[in-house]
C-alpha cells in the first residue's frame, strides 16, 4: 500500500507497563491481558491519515527488561517518534523515567518526538502517579504528555496519532532531513527524492558544513 | 493400550473404537472440560496432578507406537492447562505453591525433556519448548538454581542447534532466548546455564558457595566433556545418534566422571542405577497415592452419578496407569543403559576417565558456553528473524555484567564466529557492484532494515547490505559487551578481517570497490574499541614517526600509493577513506597521520623568529617571550592564543587576497561570513571530540631537554622536517590541483578544511598561519596554493572568453541539480575550487579565533 511517509517509532518504558498491549490495541484494537514476555524486540505498523497524507507508522516495541536494554539500544537509531510508557499503578515505572529518557536522548537522533503516556487509566482505584505529576514530568523534559488506557483503548489512538502530528509538523518546518532515512522518516515510493550533486552536494564537507555556497 | 483414552473420555472409547482418529482428542478434551465446569477439582494440585497424569497415559498406551503428531494429542492442551495452574497459583500466593512444589520434587521438567529429546509423539520437542518457554518466562520465582529445572533446560538447551537448520528453529530461539533473558535477570545462574568450565570453578577461591561449586563440578563435566570431545557429537543430533547407533553415543559417555548422577534421564552412569529404580518406585508410589484423590473429586460430584461405574473403572485405569508411565519411562531408560552398560566394560573408559580428571586444566579446548555456542549455531539461519534473534540473544549475554562470565564469552568461539561471518559476507559481495552505490547503503542489523535485503536498489545490494548489516551488529556487539569480550571481538575482527582480507584486496583489481567498502565501514563505525583497531590496522600501532620513504605501515603505505594511480576512481575513494579515517576524530589516526610529524615544530624557524616577531603584534611578542619561561601556566588558561592571533585580519585577509579579482567568480567577493554558522557548528563538535586528546593549548618551541625522546630517527633538530607521508600527500595533490579532476579537488579541500578544522596548535599554526616563518624549504599549504594560483593567472587569461567560461562553470558547480553535461574544463573548474578552499580557509580561521577569545 503506497504511502507519503514512513514514521519509524520505538515504544519504551519499564518491564510490565503495558507497552505491548498498547501496540495490539492500536494496531488490532484489542485488548490480551495476559501477554507472553517480549523478548527483543516485536513491530507493528498501522496506516493513518494526517492532512489527507497517508502515513505508515512502523512501530517497534521493546522489551522493557533490563537485560535487554542493550538490545533495545540499537533500535533508538532512526527513530521519528517515541513512546514513553510507565504504570500509573506503579510508583517506580514513573520513577525510573529519567533513566530511560537519558537512555533515548543518547542513542537517539535529537529531534525524536517523545510522548509521555501514563498507561493503564482505566485502573483507577489502584493510582500511584497522579496525573499532574506526569503532566510536570512531560513539562520540564519538553515531552508530549497523554494518559492511556490499552485494555479499553482510552487515548490509545491519541497517543500514535498526535505523536506523528508533531512529526509531521516537524517536517513541515523543515527540523526533519526527510531525505535522511537515520531520522526515523520515510518517503513514500511516490515521492522519490532528487539527489543534489556538485559543490553545494558532495562537496568539500557537504552542503550542511560547508554551507551554502550557493 | 487403550487406556488412555477410556481414561479421558468416559466413555466415548467405547463409541470411538479406533482411537488414532485424530478429530476425537478434541472431542474428548470438550468432553472432559466440560466435565471440569460441572465438577471441578478440589484443589489446584489436584487438577494438576490429574493433567499431569493425563498426559503421561500417552505415553503408557502408545508404548511402542507413537506416530500421531502432537498435535493431535491431548498433551498441548494437557500441557496448556498446567500452565495456567501454575500461573494461577502464583497470583494467588505469596509463596511457591504447591504445584510448583510438585513439578519441582517430582522433576516434571526433566521427564518433558526426555519426551522432548526422543521427539515422541512427532512435535513434542515444539510442544515442550514452548511450554518452559511460558513457563520460565513468566514466572515469577527464580527458578533456574533448582536441580530439576536446570537439568532439564541444560538438556535442552543442548538440543538447539541452528546447524543444520532445524525445522522448529523459531520455536528454539524463541525458547533459547527466554533462558538468556533468564540469565540475564538472574546473573547467579548464568554459570548454570553456561556450563562454565571446571576449571574455573574449581581454581577460584572466591567462590563462597561451596554448594553451587559442587553443583558446577556435578552437572557441568558431563556436558562439556560430551560437547567437546567428539566434533560428531552435535547436540541436536544426540538422540538421532542414540537411535540409530548407540553405541556411537557410547563412546562419548563412557568419558563421563561418575559423578554425573543430576542427569538422571540421561542415563550414563549404571552406578546410579540402582537409585533411579528407587526413585521411579517412590514416585510411583506418590502417584498411586495422590491418584484416588484427584478421581474421587470428579465421581464425588451427583450430577455424574449415572457414570460412577466407568469412573471407578477409570480410577483403577489411573492407577495401572500410573505403573505404566513410569514402566514406560523406565523403559525409555532402559534402552539407553543398555547399552551404557556394555560400553562400561570397555576399558577405554577407565582410561579417558582417569586422564580427565588427572589433569582437569588440561582442557586444550576453549572454554564453552552452552547457551551462547547453542545461539551461535543460528547466526548461518535463513530464516532472518531466527539470525536476528539469535543475535539479540548474543548481545544479551555479551552485555551481562559478569567478570568470569565475559572472561568466559570472550574465549569462546563467539569472536571467531563474528569475525568470519564478516569475512564469509565480505567475500560475498560481487565484484561488479558499483563503487558508488556503495555510499548510500544505510542498514542497521536489526529488524527495523530488511528493505535493503529485499529490494533490488542495485545488482549486488543485497550481499553489500548483508554485509554491513553484519558490520554495524558487530559494532553494536562491541558497544554493548562487556571489556574484556568488547576488546576481544575488535581484535579478532582486526586480524581476521581486516588484515587477512583487507589488506591484500586493497592490491587487487576491485581495488575500488574494496576502498569503498572501507570507507563505509569506517563511517559506520561507531564504538571506540572497534575504531580503535580499525585504526590500528589503518596506520598501525607503532606511535612513532616515519622515516622519509621508509614505510613501516603497510596499509597506508598501500593506501598513499593508490593515491598517485591513474585511475581518478581510486584516487577519489580512497580519499574518501581518509575522509572518513578523519572524521573519526580518533586520537590514534590523528596522531599517526599528522601530528606527530608536527609535535617537535620543526617547521619553525627558529633563526627568523625575531624577524617574524616584528610581523606579529608587540602583546605577541610578549607572548612568545612569557611563554618559554612558563610553559606550565599556558595549560591553565582556558582558550589559545596560537587559535587566536590578534593579527588574524592579516592571516584572513592572505586567504581572501590570493586569488587575483579577475579570476574570482563569486560576485560577493571577500563574503566568507555565509560560512561561519555552518563552520561554527563544526567547530564546537571538533573542540568537544578532541577535548580528551591532551592536545598543548600553544605553539611554542618545546625545550630540547622536555623533548628529549629516545627517538633517534626523529631527529628534527638537524632542521630536515618532514611532514609524513599524508601530508606530503596532500600537499602534492594541492600542487597538482591545475590538473586535476573536480571531484579530486573536491576531495583535497575536503580532507584539508577537516584538518584546519582540528584545535591542535601546530597543526592550527602549520596549515591556517601563512605569516609563520618556515625552515627554508618547507612546503606549506599557503606555498602550495600560491603557486595553484599562479599557476593559474599564467593559464588561464591564454584561454578564449575566460570570464565567461570562468562564471559559468560557477553556476554549474555550485547549482545543487546535475545539469546537462556541458563543456567541462579542468582549469575553470580548480580556480573555482581554489577561490572557494581559500574563502573556507578564511572562515575556519575566523571561527577558530572568535571560538578562543
Amino acid at each position: 500500500m503506497s504511502y507519503a511517509y514512513l514514521f519509524k517509532y520505538i515504544i519504551i518504558g519499564d518491564t510490565g507497563v503495558g507497552k505491548s498491549c498498547l501496540l495490539l490495541q492500536f494496531t488490532d484494537k484489542r485488548f490480551q491481558p495476559v501477554h507472553d514476555l517480549t523478548i527483543g524486540v516485536e513491530f507493528g505498523a498501522r496506516m493513518i491519515t494526517i492532512d489527507s497524507k497517508q502515513i505508515k507508522l512502523q512501530i517497534w516495541d521493546t522489551a522493557g527488561q533490563e537485560a535487554f536494554r542493550s538490545i533495545t539500544r540499537s533500535y533508538y537509531r532512526g527513530a521519528a517518534g517515541a513512546l514513553l510508557v510507565y504504570d500509573i499503578t506503579r510508583r517506580e515505572t514513573f520513577n525510573h523515567l529519567t533513566t530511560w529518557l537519558e537512555d533515548a536522548r543518547q542513542h537517539s537522533n535529537s529531534n525524536m518526538v517523545i510522548m509521555l503516556i501514563g498507561n493503564k487509566s482505566d485502573l483507577d482505584s489502584r493510582r500511584e502517579v497522579r496525573r499532574e505529576e506526569g503532566e510536570a514530568f512531560a513539562r520540564e523534559h519538553g515531552l508530549v504528555f497523554m494518559e492511556t488506557s490499552a485494555k479499553t483503548a482510552a487515548n490509545v489512538e491519541e497517543a500514535f496519532i498526535n505523536t506523528a502530528k508533531e512529526i509531521y509538523e516537524k517536517i513541515q518546518e523543515g527540523v526533519f532531513d526527510i531525505n535522511n532515512e537515520a531520522n526515523g522518516i520515510k518517503i513514500g515510493p511516490q515521492h522519490s527524492p532528487t539527489s543534489p550533486g556538485g559543490l553545494a552536494g558532495t562537496g568539500g564537507q557537504g552542503s550542511a558544513q560547508g554551507g551554502g555556497c550557493c | 493400550m487403550s487406556r488412555e483414552y477410556a481414561d479421558e473420555n468416559k466413555g466415548c472409547a467405547r463409541v470411538y473404537p479406533c482411537e488414532r482418529v485424530n478429530m476425537i482428542s478434541g472431542i474428548q478434551i470438550a468432553l472432559k472440560n466440560a466435565i471440569d465446569v460441572i465438577a471441578p477439582p478440589v484443589t489446584p494440585l489436584q487438577d494438576f496432578i490429574y493433567h499431569w497424569k493425563q498426559l503421561m497415559n500417552f505415553y503408557v498406551s502408545h508404548l511402542t507406537d507413537c506416530k500421531v503428531p502432537v498435535q493431535n494429542t491431548s498433551i498441548p492442551r494437557h500441557l496448556d492447562v498446567l500452565l495456567d495452574i501454575l500461573l494461577q497459583e502464583e497470583k494467588e500466593e505469596n509463596e511457591p505453591g504447591p504445584c510448583l512444589e510438585y513439578l519441582l520434587q517430582h522433576k516434571l521438567l526433566d521427564l518433558l525433556a526426555t519426551l522432548a529429546s526422543a521427539e515422541t509423539p512427532p512435535g513434542m520437542r515444539t510442544v515442550c519448548l514452548a511450554f518452559l518457554r511460558k513457563f520460565l518466562g513468566r514466572s515469577i520465582y527464580p527458578l533456574l538454581h533448582h536441580t530439576s529445572i536446570y537439568a532439564p533446560i541444560q538438556r535442552l538447551v543442548a538440543l538447539c542447534n541452528g546447524n543444520p537448520p532445524s525445522p522448529i528453529e523459531a520455536e528454539e530461539i524463541q525458547f533459547l532466548l527466554t533462558i538468556c533473558y533468564l540469565a540475564c535477570k538472574y546473573p547467579h545462574v548464568t554459570n548454570i546455564i553456561n556450563d562454565a568450565p571446571i576449571v574455573q570453578a574449581v581454581s577460584n577461591p572466591t567462590k563462597k558457595d561451596n554448594e553451587r561449586t559442587e553443583i558446577q563440578r556435578v552437572t557441568y563435566v558431563p556436558t562439556r566433556k560430551r560437547i567437546n570431545s567428539n566434533p560428531l557429537f552435535e547436540p541436536l543430533d544426540t538422540q538421532a545418534i542414540t537411535l540409530i547407533n548407540p553405541n556411537l553415543f557410547d563412546k562419548e559417555r563412557r568419558k563421563l566422571p561418575r559423578s554425573n548422577h543430576v542427569f538422571k534421564t540421561t542415563v550414563s552412569d549404571p552406578g546410579h542405577l540402582s537409585r533411579r529404580s528407587n526413585e521411579s518406585v517412590s514416585s510411583r508410589e506418590e502417584s498411586v497415592s495422590s491418584s484416588p484423590l484427584a478421581q474421587k473429586s470428579v465421581c464425588d460430584s451427583p450430577l455424574l452419578n449415572t457414570k460412577s461405574s466407568e469412573q471407578w473403572e477409570e480410577k483403577d485405569g489411573g492407577d495401572s496407569s500410573g505403573n505404566k508411565i513410569d514402566e514406560h519411562l523406565q523403559n525409555l531408560r532402559d534402552l539407553r543403559l543398555d547399552t551404557d552398560c556394555n560400553a562400561y566394560e570397555d576399558a577405554g573408559y577407565v582410561a579417558s576417565d582417569n586422564q580427565s580428571l588427572k589433569s582437569p586444566n588440561k582442557m586444550p579446548e576453549k572454554s564453552k558456553c552452552l547457551l551462547l555456542d547453542a545461539l551461535l549455531s543460528y547466526l548461518n539461519s535463513a530464516d532472518n528473524t531466527v539470525r536476528i534473534r539469535a543475535c539479540e540473544g548474543i548481545m544479551a549475554l555479551a552485555s551481562l555484567k559478569d567478570p568470569s562470565f565475559a572472561q568466559t564469552t570472550a574465549r569462546s568461539e563467539l569472536p571467531s564466529i563474528v569475525s568470519t561471518r564478516l569475512e564469509n559476507l565480505f567475500n560475498a559481495i560481487p565484484a561488479h557492484v558499483d563503487h558508488l552505490d556503495i555510499y548510500n547503503v544505510d542498514v542497521t542489523w536489526g529488524l527495523d532494515s530488511p528493505l535493503w535485503t529485499q529490494e533490488k536498489k542495485f545488482p549486488g545490494c543485497r550481499q553489500v547490505a548483508a554485509f554491513f548489516m553484519w558490520y554495524d551488529y558487530c559494532d553494536r556487539l562491541i558497544r554493548e559487551a562487556q571489556m574484556e569480550l568488547a576488546e576481544t571481538l575488535a581484535r579478532t575482527i582486526r586480524v581476521v578481517f581486516f588484515e587477512r582480507i583487507v589488506t591484500p584486496a586493497l592490491a587487487d583489481h576491485h581495488v575500488i570497490l574494496i576502498t569503498a567498502l572501507v570507507a563505509k565501514c569506517l563511517k559506520v563505525t561507531t564504538s571506540s574499541i572497534l575504531c580503535t583497531e580499525v585504526s590500528y590496522w589503518l596506520v598501525g600501532q607503532d606511535r612513532d614517526p616515519e622515516i622519509p620513504n621508509v614505510w613501516t605501515s603497510p596499509v597506508l603505505h598501500r593506501l598513499i600509493e593508490n593515491c598517485f594511480t591513474d585511475s581518478n576512481d581510486l584516487t577519489v575513494e580512497t580519499l574518501k577513506l581518509f575522509e572518513e579515517a578523519l572524521d573519526k576524530r580518533n586520537e590514534h589516526i590523528l596522531h599517526c597521520l599528522v601530528l606527530i610529524y608536527l609535535s617537535t615544530r620543526a617547521y619553525y624557524d627558529n633563526t627568523a623568529a625575531d624577524s617574524a616577531i616584528t610581523s606579529w603584534s608587540d602583546e605577541e611578542d610578549e607572548r612568545e617571550k612569557d611563554k618559554k619561561g612558563t610553559l606550565d601556566l599556558s595549560y591553565e588558561q582556558n582558550y589559545s592564543r596560537t587559535l587566536a592571533p590578534s593579527n588574524i585580519h592579516r592571516v584572513i585577509n592572505c586567504f581572501l587576497s590570493l586569488m587575483p579579482r579577475y579570476l574570482q567568480t563569486d560576485p560577493d567577493v571577500n563574503n566568507f561570513d555565509k560560512y561561519m554558522p555552518a563552520w561554527e557548528q563544526q567547530y564546537t563538535s571538533a573542540l568537544s571530540d578532541c577535548a580528551l586528546m591532551a592536545w598543548p593549548l600553544e605553539a611554542v618551541m618545546v625545550d630540547d631537554s622536555a623533548s628529549s625522546d629516545s627517538r633517534p630517527e626523529a631527529d628534527h633538530c638537524s632542521g630536515r622536517f618532514y611532514m609524513g607521508p599524508f601530508l606530503s600527500m596532500l600537499f602534492d595533490k594541492i600542487s597538482n590541483m591545475p590538473r586535476q579532476t573536480y571531484e579530486i579537488n573536491l576531495e583535497v579541500m575536503g580532507l584539508i578544511l577537516r584538518l584546519a578544522l582540528l584545535p591542535h596548535p601546530y597543526l592550527h599554526e602549520f596549515l591556517l598561519n601563512p605569516l609563520l616563518p618556515l625552515i627554508p624549504g618547507t612546503k606549506s599549504l599557503f606555498l602550495c596554493l600560491q603557486k595553484v594560483v599562479k599557476q593559474l593567472v599564467s593559464e588561464i587569461p591564454k584561454t578564449p572568453e575566460n570570464k565567461i567560461m570562468l562564471a559559468e562553470t560557477r553556476q554549474r558547480l555550485l547549482s545543487s541539480c546535475p545539469q546537462e553535461e556541458e563543456k567541462e574544463d579542468i582549469l575553470c573548474e580548480s580556480a573555482v575550487v581554489t577561490e572557494e578552499l581559500c574563502k573556507e580557509l578564511a572562515g575556519i580561521a575566523y571561527v577558530k579565533y572568535h571560538h578562543s577569545v
